[in-house]
């Protein structure tokens, strides 16, 4: 016999079986989610659709916190397009005031998740942070697109900061805010995200538990 | 839209049904086809691969719990676009398409008799699982049906990688005596 023909006859196992397995695979996700998160989404945090305008104007890049947790305080955007549909953001916009001891907002274009389909060497910015950090450019191919106009299927490149959890393949959720955005990322040594949303995230967290968290905050705005 | 109501869209020939499924269980797919291909391109061929797969089979079928319905055909779809892009892989450009130009003199698909020895297996293992405790039945599908990794296991059953990987070296080496002692190992 060989190995290939037991994943073949897996196939054939009964529903019950294989609905018992996804059942706990999904309640991880909403059982943490609602454990950590609908608390802090009651009491912390607020998220209002805008017509148009920023309110952002936290200073992203003034966290010294240098936790392997943090990825993304780096610069951002769009800097590629596969369709002229990308070029087009949403007027709607996000806010998200986010309590963590140390208030900060932030105001997303667009929120998304996708896969990693390409990286690239790793530059240096001069430019807009200083002091100058290491990034790489990452390209991801959209999957799914919360808020904001962006496609399915088309590809946006980001900014990322350096880390070797990071590979093509590798999922995540990014929130955009005008020039600036923060990753979610599920790397094989757990949950990657910006230090900032520490209070809500943690390694052991799944992209599943940011997905519940990002659609319960654009449902409850809904409402 | 629950379940049901998408099943009917299917029965009734409306085209919605497809973009309701995407909907619903567009990234449920996607995850189940990646787990398989590490491809994203190829997860999106093989998921698409699933809505024409499911339209053609609902109706005659009524699927009570679509995603386990559909996750089949995902992960069956990928496994075969898996050896198919493997098979490619080894062998030299020109004999490859000359292989590939070959099939459509020959049946492609596997035989009666290779489908029913792998339903008598899948049901030797079915029963195997049943003796199994939750926690070993779980990790054992979450691995080997859903592909999941060690990480994501440990995860969603709270428990160290360790012992996930314990727990499944544990369950192989049941599973192989099951298999002897049920003739299909000897």
């Amino acid at each position: 016999m060989r190995k290939e023909q037991i994943i073949d006859a897996l196939n054939y196992l009964e529903d019950e079986i294989i609905e018992e397995t996804d059942a706990i695979r999904q309640k991880k996700a909403v059982s943490s989610h609602k454990k950590s998160h609908f608390a802090l989404v009651a009491a912390s945090f607020s998220l209002i659709l805008l017509g148009g305008y920023a309110i952002s104007s936290q200073n992203f890049y003034g966290n010294d916190n240098s936790s392997s947790e943090i990825l993304s305080e780096s610069e951002s955007l769009l800097d590629k397009e596969e369709t002229s549909e990308n070029t087009s953001i949403s007027n709607e916009k996000a806010t998200l005031s986010i309590d963590d001891g140390n208030t900060f907002i932030l105001t997303a274009d667009t929120i998304f998740c996708g896969t990693i389909s390409e990286i690239s060497p790793t530059s240096t910015n001069t430019e807009s942070i200083s002091p100058a950090r290491e990034f790489t450019t990452i390209d991801v191919q959209i999957q799914e697109v919360y808020l904001g106009k962006l496609q399915p299927k088309n590809t946006v490149s980001l900014q990322e900061g350096i880390s070797s959890d990071i590979a093509v393949g590798t999922s995540g959720i990014f929130i955009i805010c005008d020039d600036k955005h923060f990753s979610f990322l599920e790397t094989n040594n757990g949950l990657l995200f910006d230090q900032k949303f520490s209070s809500i995230f943690s390694a052991s967290d799944s992209l599943n538990d940011v997905e519940s968290y990002i659609q319960e905050l654009l449902k409850n705005q809904e409402n | 839209m629950q379940d049901e109501s998408i099943v009917e869209l299917y029965w009734s020939r409306n085209e919605s049904a497809i973009e309701q499924t995407e909907k619903k269980y567009g990234h449920y797919l996607t995850k189940i086809a990646y787990n398989i291909l590490s491809d994203y391109d190829d997860s999106l061929e093989s998921v698409n691969d699933t809505y024409y797969k499911a339209w053609n089979s609902i109706p005659p079928h009524r699927p009570t719990v679509l995603s386990t319905y559909l996750g089949r055909i995902t992960r069956q779809i990928s496994i075969d676009i898996f050896r198919k892009r493997n098979r490619q892989k080894r062998q030299a450009a020109m004999y490859a398409v000359s292989l590939s130009e070959l099939e459509e003199c020959i049946s492609t698909g596997s035989t009666p008799e290779d489908d029913i020895e792998l339903q008598l297996l899948g049901a030797s293992i079915n029963n195997f699982l049943k003796t199994l405790s939750p926690e070993a039945r779980n990790t054992f599908v979450g691995r080997y049906y859903f592909m999941d990794s060690i990480l994501e296991i440990s995860h969603y059953y709270g428990m160290s990688e360790s012992k996930v990987k314990t727990l499944l070296h544990r369950t192989r080496l049941a599973l192989k005596k099951h298999l002897i002692k049920e003739g299909f190992l000897v």
